[in-house]
């Protein structure tokens, strides 16, 4: 993947520089919004890191004159929800506050980089040994159906969106509670342990992954 | 709307406008009565015209009168007398005066309308009317329009003395109502200068009689008390991070000062950096947690508002929960799920109710069985959380029901410590209220909504 980071903050463009070249992502960078509608304009990009604070022309506008569709993750200090909705009106495809660790920046560009390609548009996904069906609720291992309760259902399809790539705690909040605050006490893990019982009930390996503290990957190839 | 430069830039001026346009309305007024009154008093001699034309030219055994007739007729009523204040001329055709003294002039314009004047007199206004007869005479009659003219003098000076007093009272009128506004606008003057010289405590003074004025003044003072509240909550949130970040950073720091040391090994470096690493997240989380409620405090969530339905939503959270009290040895139970709505903030009610079962997580100890309801109590929805370990003493309930308005917080708990914070927060985003009760053993907290009707969609 081909990222370009838009950071008028030259420490922290060289830190999220280092931090993606050492999980394999290419990048460059513009320290201005100006910059970075250059750039956008003489290269093609997989996706996009857009500070949203910068001075003269800030990230509202450069998501505002962008050409083409780069997925934007759009990068900020300002965190109440209203500046949230606003960054995404206005067409960032993610939206992350500040401070924020690499591998969560590097889970959700692939997650936006995927989303933007829209190959999981269907109602039905497929992950190695795994099935299951979005509007029905339905879940089948190995073709042996899954009794899954909302959660761990929300929990697996998500998983199953991102499979082979690291979905974090906070994008895991996000999209199967909704919450836009990070609950203290440990319901993903509670709920994630269910999730695995269920899924090993037939004696089947664990599909799923722990990062410790970070977040969980469902591994699809080795089952299949 | 009247363009920019035309609009009264004063009291004065919009005092003078209204004087100036009460003054005018006077004098249309007076043109309008004079108008309509010369109309009336036309149709009146026109009348009397048309009765002298009945009687002069009455139809004699049959015939037409001839000139000779009428000359007759008009001797008989002057010698009569029978005929004030309206004149003949009758003329043969070939122009000789038969009858009649009264001298025409040329109308001067208006129908009907001439002058004329008996021998010796002036000449004054009147009404004519001409006729033919039948043998070829002319008869004019001319009715005088002195009454009129006499009513014009009386009337004339008696408007032009209305006129004088009403531009005079209307002017004195005007000045007053200027005096009393510009007096209305001073006070609430005075008030927003006493509040951007520092006094925040100042208000407009409020008639007690109630009013326009009097409701303006509250309107002005709950904007000023709304302006006192986020100030107030500004200032709090300020010293809040102050004081509650103090502490930890001091932490933090000495956490990697010592890490900095020379002959560490390596595994405590790493065991200290991790320590400053966690200390960092408790810092950020306390951050979020500050703001979160600095959020919710001043009214920035108005726009998620709308009408939710709570059970789903506690449906929710305590399905999504209930795992992890049994993972800590303890149980979470919906006990009461009843249908409620209210008009609220879906995302901060999920907040508040985490935060609570978090909280009866947390101080509670292993075994115990925390239970949730939703109730609906006549207008209100009550959301309860309710557990079995040891409770708060009754002494210290309304102390630390205190401590969640003044967002002070106990130091021994786990955690930020702001979380009941937040949930008093969000209930007064909501105007709910939070209520603490013995659930012997066990802590009862009671949040009561006002509920919003199924049917209302907004």
């Amino acid at each position: 993947m081909n990222i370009l980071i838009v950071e008028d903050d030259a420490g922290i463009a060289h830190f999220l520089q280092r931090g993606l070249r050492h999980h394999g992502l290419e990048c460059d960078i513009a320290l201005s919004g100006r910059a970075a509608l250059t750039l956008l304009t003489s290269r093609n990009y997989d996706a996009m890191v857009l500070d949203r604070m910068m001075p003269v022309v800030d990230g509202m506008e450069v998501l505002r004159r962008k050409p083409g569709h780069v997925p934007v993750l759009m990068l900020s200090a300002l965190g109440t929800l209203e500046d949230r909705i606003e960054g995404l009106d206005a067409g960032a495809d993610d939206y992350l506050v500040k401070p924020f660790d690499i591998g969560e920046v590097i889970a959700r560009l692939n997650a936006i980089g995927r989303r933007a390609k829209g190959t999981d548009r269907s109602d039905m996904l497929r992950a190695g040994d795994l099935e299951i069906v979005l509007t029905t609720f339905r879940a089948w291992r190995r073709g042996k159906p899954l009794h899954l309760n909302k959660k761990e259902f929300a929990l697996l399809a998500e998983l199953m969106r991102n499979a082979g790539r690291p979905v974090t705690r906070m994008m895991l909040i996000e999209a199967v509670w909704g919450y836009s605050f990070e609950p203290s006490t440990n319901i993903i893990e509670s709920n994630m342990s269910r999730l695995r019982a269920k899924l090993t009930i037939h004696g089947d390996p664990d599909p799923i992954e722990t990062a410790r503290g970070f977040g969980y990957t469902l591994h699809a190839d080795d089952a299949a | 709307m009247l363009p920019d430069r035309l609009r009264p830039r004063s009291v004065t001026g919009l005092a003078g406008l209204f004087g100036l346009v009460c003054a005018l309305a006077s004098v249309a007024i007076g043109m309008a009565l004079y108008v309509l009154a010369d109309l009336s008093f036309n149709r009146v001699q026109d009348a009397r015209l048309a009765r002298e034309k009945a009687r002069l030219l009455a139809p004699i055994d049959g015939r037409a009168p001839g000139a000779g007739d009428v000359a007759a007729r008009i001797a008989e009523r002057v010698r009569r007398r029978e005929i004030s204040s309206i004149g003949h001329r009758l003329t043969d055709t070939r122009g000789t005066l038969l009858a009649g003294t009264a001298e025409l002039r040329a109308p001067p314009g208006r129908d009907g309308a001439v002058l004329f004047r008996q021998p010796g007199e002036a000449w004054e206004a009147a009404r004519a009317a001409q006729f033919a007869l039948a043998d070829g005479g002319r008869l004019t009659i001319v009715a005088e329009s002195e009454s009129i003219e006499d009513l014009g003098k009386s009337v004339w000076p008696l408007f032009g003395t209305a006129l004088a007093l009403s531009a005079i009272f209307g002017a004195l009128a005007s000045l007053l109502l200027g005096r009393l506004i510009s007096a209305r606008l001073a006070a609430i003057g005075t008030t927003a200068n006493a509040i951007i010289a520092g006094d925040y405590s100042r208000r407009v003074p409020v008639d007690s009689l109630g009013g326009t004025f009097a409701e303006q003044a509250r309107t002005f003072n709950r904007m000023l008390d709304r302006i006192e509240a986020l100030m107030d909550n500004l200032r709090q949130v300020s010293s809040d991070i102050a004081h509650d970040l103090r502490t930890p950073l001091t932490r933090l720091q000495a956490t990697l000062r010592e890490a900095a040391e020379a002959g560490l090994a390596e595994e405590e470096r790493t065991a200290l950096i991790t320590a400053a690493d966690r200390e960092c997240d408790g810092i950020l989380s306390l951050f979020a947690a500050l703001l979160r409620i600095g959020e919710v405090q001043a009214g920035r969530r108005r726009a998620q508002v709308a009408t939710i339905r709570l059970a789903p939503l506690v449906e929710d959270v305590v399905e999504s929960y209930a795992p992890a009290f049994v993972d800590s040895a303890r149980t979470l139970r919906l006990e009461a799920c009843e249908p409620c709505f209210i008009r609220g903030d879906a995302d901060l009610f999920n907040q508040l109710l985490v935060n609570l079962i978090e909280n009866a997580q947390l101080h509670t100890p292993e075994g115990s069985a925390t239970q949730v309801s939703l109730r609906r109590d006549g207008a209100s929805a009550v959301l309860m959380v309710r557990d079995d370990g040891n409770g708060i003493p009754a002494s210290e309930r309304q102390e630390v029901l205190g401590r969640f308005v003044r967002l002070e917080r106990s130091r021994s708990t786990p955690g930020h410590g702001l979380g009941l914070a937040l949930v008093a927060a969000i209930a007064g985003f909501h105007e709910a209220t939070v209520e603490l009760d013995d659930a012997g053993p066990g802590l009862i907290v009671r949040v009561r909504f006002p509920a919003s009707e199924q049917g209302a969609t907004f």
